[in-house]
């Protein structure tokens, strides 16, 4: 038995008013003397025997009666034990399936422990009692849903994979078991979570049921916590140069007096290793890579001699010095110096000299190719409105992490981008108009902006929510609109990058202008994604062959319908993705040990401060079953009782 | 108990005419019917001479008219002898008023007392608990009726509880034969033989007459909150809600009231309820005039 509002139960001491009232109300009679007393004698002693027991009753009946108030106002409840032997219940388990139940202890992991005990706890419900699994690893899923066949439930324990590598979403699977058990018509209902209950679990923040649902808690962890990981990879140095470059490798975790060893792997082939140096702040050790590798990411491997050997796995993208540009020229002139995309040309060609590299194609807009957007890191079109056939391959090509760069003029068909492309663009272009009087641009990131002037434009309207207006025309239109479009980015500029509308070609501020504009769409977003988490591919063409080579070497073809996101991310690690068997240096991404994952010391069962009680063994399973309407129920007839004797008591 | 007597109650009492419906054996000739038959101004009967007669009492008209010996009887007017019992029992002091029962059934004696003498007739006192106390011989004049006065004014201490039946014998042989025994009490003696002694009273010739003093309280017990209750001859006390009981209370002193009447009645007594509540005058004027 319990109390939801134990505080109130301070009120027990009201049961002495009445005893109180009723001594002080015996002490205080009044006296009066009465000759004809003998008569009140003959009377009171057929009643005396009868008034004291009704005193009495009503002195118990009173006390009695703000007792069982006080204990209404305290919310009480009984918990209804053994019920796994007697009765009928619905139960539902969370099963924590995360990475750091994976970790191994005697042999077994953490995940297979658990999964001994879940069957145990099924074995023991009455049939008819009915069984809801939810795994709690990212994201949480349903793994049987209120099902009456124990047997079967018993057996889809044995298959929940051992080796998980998932983050965790313990709050979410709570959620989900609630649900099923508000939606079981059996009374009793029970919440069983099956947990290491480490930091990452992050249980304490979970919305736990209150009322009606039993909770129980059973930590599976390991008594070892021993494990190590490599915290983070530094990549420091330019591939083109001819050291190379370096990966500074930190390693977490409880410290190990054996030699340790961090291994480099690229292509699925072991190059290097080195020793891990252990000071107070962890372990490190120091790789090179050297200068003609044209790999777009490595591996990191970690000895695995700790108890959780999942997270000893550490993919590294290198990324690629050289940004990879498509223009298209939508207006193509004869003289190359009047070509609409002359000037963009001429302005990377000055890159190399401030530190950047671009790889420049320039193709008409009739000639522009699907190899060509797919070995592009960004896409230009320079006053082009493409036939539609190109626009699924354009959008598939943003979602995977490509740069889409628009720019207005004369060939600009507002209609069509807005049909097509509507969602895929942060705005949406409107009709063309000369100004009669130049405006000029206004931009806090390159105020010389404001050195240009335009004489027409194709303004843009309806900006998307997430839409950043990097730039300005002075009458506070927006010139440059940007957005994020799932892993790529789009911009839509309002004017010519020719000096068809604005003599912004001509200004300095010119190539800085470009230069920032396409080195901030080609910053890809990160690829570093959690396990079993969906990554978006580059488009592609269906002529083309898109292979994942997995961490553990393992090569999937996808087929056209898998190649707008691709899902068996299981494996943490380096993946690479090849196209018609080259990999290029943006098909390729990493897994990483969900964060919180590693750290394997248990914190145990959060504390559940309303309703339900933290039950940590199994002896205490058991439904709480509210008290205060029987009390409430009892107080009224209490009252009842206490008018009744009042009654008798006059007679 | 300053006034025993009021003045207004005196002189309204002054013109009233105690007879007592039987007649008594005195010595003073006055107002009352003697049963003894000779000298006297008011005619009775005639009767044959029997030997052994007064030749005095011959009637010699009617011999002369039926030539037998007739003798004449008159009612003789004789001295009537009161005896007032009072009871001065601790009971009898209590009063949930000004008035106490004592009080009350003095002012009734005095009230009598005063009647009998301005007649002529002789009044004798006793006071009584569980024995009598007080006792003023049969005596008429001013001196006496103002000794009887100041005696019902101040009585003696009680020494105990009432004890009707052991006073009540005792006033036998002092009330002599064949007068007015008036007794003032509360009857607060629960002994099933309490009032027996009325009966032997009566038996030796008394006209009996007996005032049953009850407080307005006693007989309706007012009292609404839950109370201690204390005797005054040395009951238990008792707590109890008078509202919860008064019903069964009310029961049990009508049951009381009515076995007193009832005895008195039964012994050939007359029996009044004098509640203190009520104006004294009140009640002798019920005595007098169904006497």
């Amino acid at each position: 038995m319990g109390f939801g509002l134990p505080w109130a139960l301070a009120g027990l001491v009201a049961v002495g008013i009445p005893i109180i009232a009723h001594l002080l109300r015996r002490q205080k009679l009044p006296k009066q003397t009465l000759p004809t007393i003998a008569f009140l004698h003959r009377i009171h002693a057929t009643r005396a025997a009868r008034l004291r027991v009704v005193d009495m009753l009503l002195l118990i009946a009173r006390a009695l009666l703000v007792a069982a108030l006080v204990f209404v106002a305290a919310a009480p409840y009984r918990v209804v034990q053994s019920s796994l032997l007697d009765r009928q219940h619905a139960l539902a388990i969370v099963f924590d399936d995360s990475l750091s139940m994976a970790a191994i202890h005697e042999g077994d992991t953490l995940i297979e422990r658990a999964a001994v005990l879940s069957t145990e706890q099924v074995r023991k419900l009455p049939e008819g009692s009915e069984v809801s699994v939810v795994l709690s690893g990212r994201p949480a899923r349903v793994w049987v849903r209120r099902r009456s066949e124990l047997e079967m439930v018993r057996n889809a324990f044995g298959e929940i994979d051992t080796r998980s590598t998932r983050g965790d979403a313990l709050c979410d699977a709570v959620r989900t078991a609630t649900e099923l058990l508000l939606e079981s018509e059996l009374a009793d209902r029970r919440l069983l979570v099956l947990s290491d209950f480490t930091s990452g679990t992050r249980a304490d923040e979970c919305e736990w049921p209150t009322r009606g649902i039993r909770v129980g808690f059973e930590t599976v962890s390991t008594p070892n916590p021993d494990n190590r990981r490599i915290a983070s990879v530094e990549v420091i140095g330019d591939r083109e140069s001819a050291d190379g470059l370096q990966l500074e490798v930190q390693v977490a975790g409880t410290s190990t007096q054996a030699q340790q060893r961090v291994r480099l792997r690229q292509k699925g082939q072991e190059t290097q290793e080195r020793s891990v140096r252990w000071t107070d702040d962890g372990g490190e050790a120091a790789l090179s890579i050297p200068a003609n590798s044209t790999d777009a990411v490595v591996e990191l491997r970690l000895d695995p001699d700790d108890v959780l050997p999942a997270d000893n796995v550490r993919g590294v993208l290198l990324g690629s010095g050289t940004v990879h540009v498509l223009l298209v020229d939508g207006d193509p002139h004869p003289d190359p110096r009047k070509r609409e995309t002359a000037f963009l040309s001429h302005a990377l060609g000055v890159a190399p000299r401030i530190g950047r590299s671009f790889a420049v194609e320039t193709l008409d807009a009739q000639d522009l190719s699907e190899s060509a957007i797919i070995r592009s890191d960004v896409l230009v079109l320079a006053n082009a409105t493409l036939d539609e056939k190109w626009l699924p391959l354009i959008q598939r090509f943003v979602s995977g992490g490509g740069s889409l760069w628009i720019t207005a003029g004369d060939r600009i068909n507002p209609r069509a981008y807005g049909s097509v492309l509507r969602e895929l663009l942060p705005g949406r272009y409107t009709a063309t108009r000369m100004e009669e009087r130049p405006v000029s641009f206004q931009s806090k990131a390159l105020p010389e902006l404001d050195q240009a002037t335009v004489r027409g434009r194709t303004p843009i309207a309806e900006a998307s929510l997430n839409a950043v207006v990097t730039a300005r025309f002075s009458d506070g239109a927006p010139a440059m609109v940007e957005h994020r479009y799932r892993s790529g980015r789009v911009a839509m500029f309002a004017t010519t990058v020719d000096d068809a509308w604005t003599d912004l070609p001509y200004q300095p501020v010119f190539v800085p202008f470009v230069l920032d504009t396409l080195t901030r769409l080609a910053g890809r977003t990160d690829h570093s994604v959690e396990p079993h988490e969906p990554v978006s591919l580059p488009g592609s063409t269906p002529s083309q062959r898109i292979q994942v080579v997995t961490p553990s070497g393992r090569t999937v073809d996808l087929a056209e319908a898998d190649r707008v996101a691709f899902r068996d991310t299981g494996e943490i690690g380096a993946y690479r993705v090849l196209v018609n068997g080259v990999s290029g240096a943006r098909f390729a991404f990493v897994v990483d040990a969900p964060s919180g994952e590693s750290d394997l010391v248990s914190k145990g069962p959060p504390e559940v401060t309303t309703g339900a009680e933290a039950a940590v063994s199994d002896s205490a399973q058991g439904i709480e079953q509210p008290l205060a309407p029987w009390l409430l129920l009892l107080a009224i007839v209490l009252l009842l009782t206490e008018l009744w004797l009042r009654q008798i008591r006059r007679r | 108990m300053t006034h025993v007597l009021e003045p207004e109650l005196a002189v309204r009492l002054a013109g009233l005419t105690l007879r007592a419906n039987r007649t008594v054996d005195g010595l003073l000739a006055g107002m009352h019917r003697s049963p003894h038959r000779g000298a006297s101004t008011i005619f009775k009967e005639h009767r044959a001479y029997r030997p052994g007669d007064d030749p005095r009492l011959i009637d010699w008209r009617a011999y002369a008219r039926s030539d037998r010996y007739t003798i004449k009887h008159f009612e003789h007017e004789t001295q009537l002898r009161g005896t007032l019992a009072l009871d001065i029992s601790p009971s009898m002091r209590w009063g949930s008023g000004e008035v106490s029962k004592l009080d009350h059934a003095a002012t009734l004696l005095a009230a009598l007392a005063y009647v009998l003498t301005r007649q002529g007739d002789a009044v004798s006192l006793i006071t009584f608990d569980e024995a009598i106390h007080d006792r003023l011989p049969a005596r008429s004049g001013p001196a006496h009726l103002d000794y009887l006065m100041r005696t019902l004014a101040e009585p003696a201490q009680s020494t105990g509880a009432t004890a009707l039946h052991a006073a009540l014998d005792e006033l036998i042989e002092h009330a002599g034969r064949m007068g007015l025994v008036v007794i003032a009490s509360d009857l607060l003696d629960l002994e099933d033989d309490a009032l027996g002694p009325v009966a032997r009273i009566q038996a030796r010739g008394h006209q009996t007459i007996v005032l049953h003093i009850m407080d307005p309280a006693e007989l309706e017990l007012p009292y609404e909150q839950p109370m201690r209750f204390e005797g005054l001859e040395g009951e238990a006390p008792v707590e109890v809600d008078p509202a919860g009981i008064r019903r069964r209370y009310g029961e049990a002193i009508d049951a009381f009231v009515s076995s007193c009447q009832r005895r008195v009645v039964a012994a050939g007594a007359r029996y009044l309820l004098a509640r203190t509540d009520s104006p004294p005058e009140h009640t002798l004027l019920q005595l007098l005039r169904d006497g």
